[in-house]
């Protein structure tokens, strides 16, 4: 009953007619900025947060909140037209969306992600509003090994990204292991790799990253050909998804709103890691695995649901304990500090309006995305129609605006350069970047808790197995590791691949 | 010739309005204001703070903030101190980049002493050592038996290598001669965070990120790693006076690139303290866990060339190798 009662506060809250207002101005801005390529979440939020400083706190954080899931569906529309992921989520989006869109499936896939993440955003807005508590209990207990467990499962889970060559993958995944360990080694404060570059300290740029190997490279291959072999992404399908591809999304909506919900209250990498993982179990699950990678549509729903379900938990615990769970948390913690609210346990006590009008407003904001999307479809899909000597050079200037203004420095033009050269050699070698980008992301996390989990042991490496939770978190790993090695498997990857060839 | 004379007159006047402009009084046009981290940290925030009351008492000057993140503030603090000393780039920073980088890095791309000069000290915080509130240490002669009971067992997080939680960390290591294993993390947060996880025995934490979960009953600070006690927390003791020489600083400033005319500065420093006067400033200053400071120009500089010894006194005792 009292969770009704808060409810009830909270949409009291959430529809008042100004927050109403700020939570549309929020989702339409994000969706705008979130469609340039190379401009995600983080780099979105970084530049209008100063905006919301004049603002009241609950209409300051409702806009900012709209911006977050706003700009993260706006980054999956330019990762499925043109395989242009604009963070870390939606690069797992780009291996089916960009190839259904290739397919002239665009207005499907978009209608998925749509679809898949709205269903998402109504489950985790319930499930924030009635377990705030005892999910942040779990994300506490998360110590190093639980940590460095929950990686491994990701790492192995992951070469099941690969369509192609196993061993490919697996050079991919080591390629981009080693990559992730540029910057100050936080153990020792050593830099590595950083060849007396001073922006490389921190590691390099994942959005730069990004931007380089998967739009740069793309946008060069495409030149490639001549205008008439570009032709066939224009061919437009159906705009919306027919009753069957409206049946295979069910599933994998669901699986993918569980798996995200989860992992997105984990702090530190949680979410990030969402998306592959739905990703992931969905390709073992579905009856249509051997789709996955040639534009598959639960290949898009389940990531799409998982990125949306994990970026509203990860505002738990962020309103009950004041923890951010990514660095766009961290931002919003700036924000509320700067409008006089302490982030914490007593947000709720303090701030109830606050903090179910929020809640509130993220389940309106995404009803919002979705009805202001559906009917972009045709719009954003007939972007396809433009001819490519206009689409590329607006696409490139726009990646080198984006990635300039996340930490305004021309450094990460450079980098999206180097990258852009990477990835065009990627793909006349017939390497995938999917693992590639997921050896990146995890390598620095999987050894940053690895280290931790042995100075806290004093070196005993049993702790791993001693706690019950990382205990569990590697059985899950090493029972992955047996079916993705299972000879029955690799054979099927070699089908789809000699498929392919043929 | 027409042409000829068209354009000599363009120059005159180009020529008489440069120098109508530089006839008027600083400022004549807009100032950056570096706040060399992420949009939402606490320097970031205390600039936006002061950034509209600065404008103000500057007649109304355009202030724009430029967050350039990276290298713990050194990159920003770089630009800075390359810039034109004119005036028109200004730093609001925290002390760690100024006094503690150099004693830590080899290869830092400015000279505090010779690239820097201090406008005016903004604000000061605390660095605690705080445990869980169920830990059996309740006080820091608990810590010591503890450790001289378990040698290497105990741990303590820090906000990373070479940040002012571990100098302290490894000093009081040194000075009581026992052995607690530093367990580093990617910023204050996180380590607090594992603290209230119960992943680590105790960490130090600035005033800001422990003060919340006190107020919940999570954790307890058991002492201050300050030379004076703290005002706001008179009955925590200080490590000092169980462990002498177990101190740190932590301070927000003001400067702008050396070679700034001492006008300019008198001026910044005035609109500084007029903006540090204000009353909402000082709630809003006291609601991030900031004590304000104001100070004249001359006793930043001081501040600056006392703290950069203290510090290169702290790493060497400490045992940290310059990187």
């Amino acid at each position: 009953m009292e969770l009704l009662s808060n409810l009830f506060l909270g949409f009291g809250v959430a529809f008042q007619p100004i927050n109403l207002l700020y939570c549309f101005l929020g989702v339409l801005l994000g969706t705008v900025v979130g469609v340039l390529p190379g401009l995600g979440p983080l780099a979105t939020i970084a530049m209008l947060l100063p905006l919301t400083f004049g603002l009241d706190p609950t209409q300051s954080l409702i806009m900012l909140a709209g911006i977050y899931y706003g700009s993260q569906y706006g980054g999956s529309t330019t990762a499925i037209l043109v395989n242009l992921p604009g963070e870390s989520a939606s690069a797992v989006t780009t291996i089916d969306g960009y190839q259904m869109a290739r397919k002239g499936r665009a207005g499907p896939a978009l209608a998925a992600a749509a679809l898949g993440s709205f269903f998402a955003g109504t489950v985790a807005t319930i499930l924030v509003a009635v377990i705030a508590k005892p999910l942040t209990a779990i994300a506490l207990s998360f110590g190093p090994a639980e940590y460095f467990s929950l990686m491994v499962v990701g790492l192995i889970s992951s070469i099941a990204l690969a369509s192609g060559s196993l061993v490919k993958a697996l050079a991919m995944i080591c390629l981009g292991l080693l990559v992730g360990l540029t910057g100050t080694d936080i153990y020792t404060g050593a830099p590595r790799f950083t060849f007396g570059y001073f922006e490389l300290l921190d590691g390099i740029d994942f959005v730069a990253l990004a931007v380089g190997i998967y739009g740069i490279g793309e946008i060069v291959r495409n030149l490639e050909g001549s205008e008439s072999s570009r032709a066939v992404i224009a061919k437009v399908g159906s705009l919306w998804p027919s009753k069957d591809d409206l049946r295979r999304m069910l599933a994998p909506a669901v699986r993918g709103t569980a798996i995200g919900s989860i992992l997105g209250v984990l702090p530190g990498g949680g979410a990030l890691l969402s998306s592959f993982v739905a990703y992931n179990v969905e390709k073992k699950a579905s009856r249509n695995s051997a789709e996955f990678g040639h534009g598959a549509i639960e290949g898009v729903t389940a990531p799409e649901a998982a990125n949306n379900a994990g970026a509203q938990t990860s505002f738990v615990p962020m309103l009950a304990l004041g923890i951010p769970s990514n660095v766009v948390m961290a931002l919003m913690i700036g924000a509320m500090i700067m409008q006089g609210i302490v982030p914490g346990p007593n947000v709720v006590v303090n701030n109830p309006d606050l903090f179910w009008g929020l809640i509130a407003s993220m389940w309106i904001g995404n009803a919002m995305l979705v009805i202001l999307n559906l009917p972009l479809i045709g719009l954003w899909v007939s972007l396809l129609r433009v001819p490519y000597w206009i689409m590329f050079p607006a696409i490139i200037a726009f990646c080198c605006i984006g990635v300039y203004s996340v930490s305004n420095s021309a450094f990460a033009v450079y980098t999206v350069t180097v990258a852009g050269a990477i990835g065009y050699l990627l793909i006349k070698l017939d390497c995938e970047p999917a693992p590639f980008v997921l050896g990146f992301i995890l390598g620095p996390m999987l050894e940053e808790h690895l280290r931790r989990a042995m100075l806290i042991s004093g070196g005993d490496v049993s702790i791993f197995v001693t706690r019950p939770i990382s205990a569990v978190l590697l059985l899950v790993a090493l029972i992955l590791l047996i079916i993705v090695s299972r000879p029955t498997i690799a054979k099927r990857r070699d089908e789809v691949f000699v498929d392919e060839e043929g | 010739m027409k042409a000829a004379l068209k354009l000599l007159s363009a120059a005159a006047m180009v020529w008489g309005l440069t120098g109508l402009a530089a006839a008027q009084e600083y400022p004549s046009r807009e100032i950056t204001l570096m706040a060399p981290y992420p949009p939402g940290a606490l320097t970031d925030g205390v600039a936006r703070l002061l950034q509209p009351k600065i404008a103000e008492h500057l007649g109304g000057a355009t202030i724009l903030i430029d967050n350039k993140a990276g290298a713990g503030g050194a990159l920003g603090v770089g630009q800075v101190a390359r810039a034109k000393p004119d005036g028109y780039t200004l730093v609001m920073v925290v002390n760690a980049p100024i006094v503690m980088a150099p004693s830590l890095q080899a290869s830092l791309p400015y000279d505090p002493r010779t690239d820097l000069k201090g406008i005016g000290t903004i604000a000061e915080t605390y660095l605690t050592l705080a445990v869980h509130a169920d830990s059996p240490i309740k006080s820091l002669d608990d810590v010591i038996r503890m450790a001289k009971e378990q040698p290497g067992k105990l741990t303590f997080g820090s906000a990373g290598i070479g940040s002012a939680h571990h100098i302290a960390g490894e000093v009081l290591n040194k000075n009581a001669g026992i052995q607690i294993t530093h367990i580093p993390f990617q910023g204050g947060g996180p380590a607090i965070q594992n603290l209230v996880g119960k992943q680590l025995d105790m960490s130090y934490g600035t005033l800001p990120t422990v003060h919340n979960f006190v107020e919940s009953g999570d954790l307890r600070i058991i002492a201050m790693a300050e030379s004076k006690r703290v005002a706001s927390h008179p009955d925590v003791p200080l490590i000092n006076e169980t462990v002498p020489g177990v101190e740190t600083t932590t301070w927000l400033g003001f400067f702008a690139p050396a070679g700034t005319p001492d006008d300019i500065v008198a001026k910044l420093n005035e609109a500084l303290n007029y903006g540090l006067a204000q009353p909402d400033v000082q709630e809003s200053m006291a609601r991030l866990g900031l004590v304000v400071r104001p100070s004249t120009p001359a006793e930043l500089d001081e501040l600056v060339a006392k703290d950069l010894e203290f510090w290169a006194n702290a790493v060497s005792t400490a045992g940290i190798e310059k990187q």
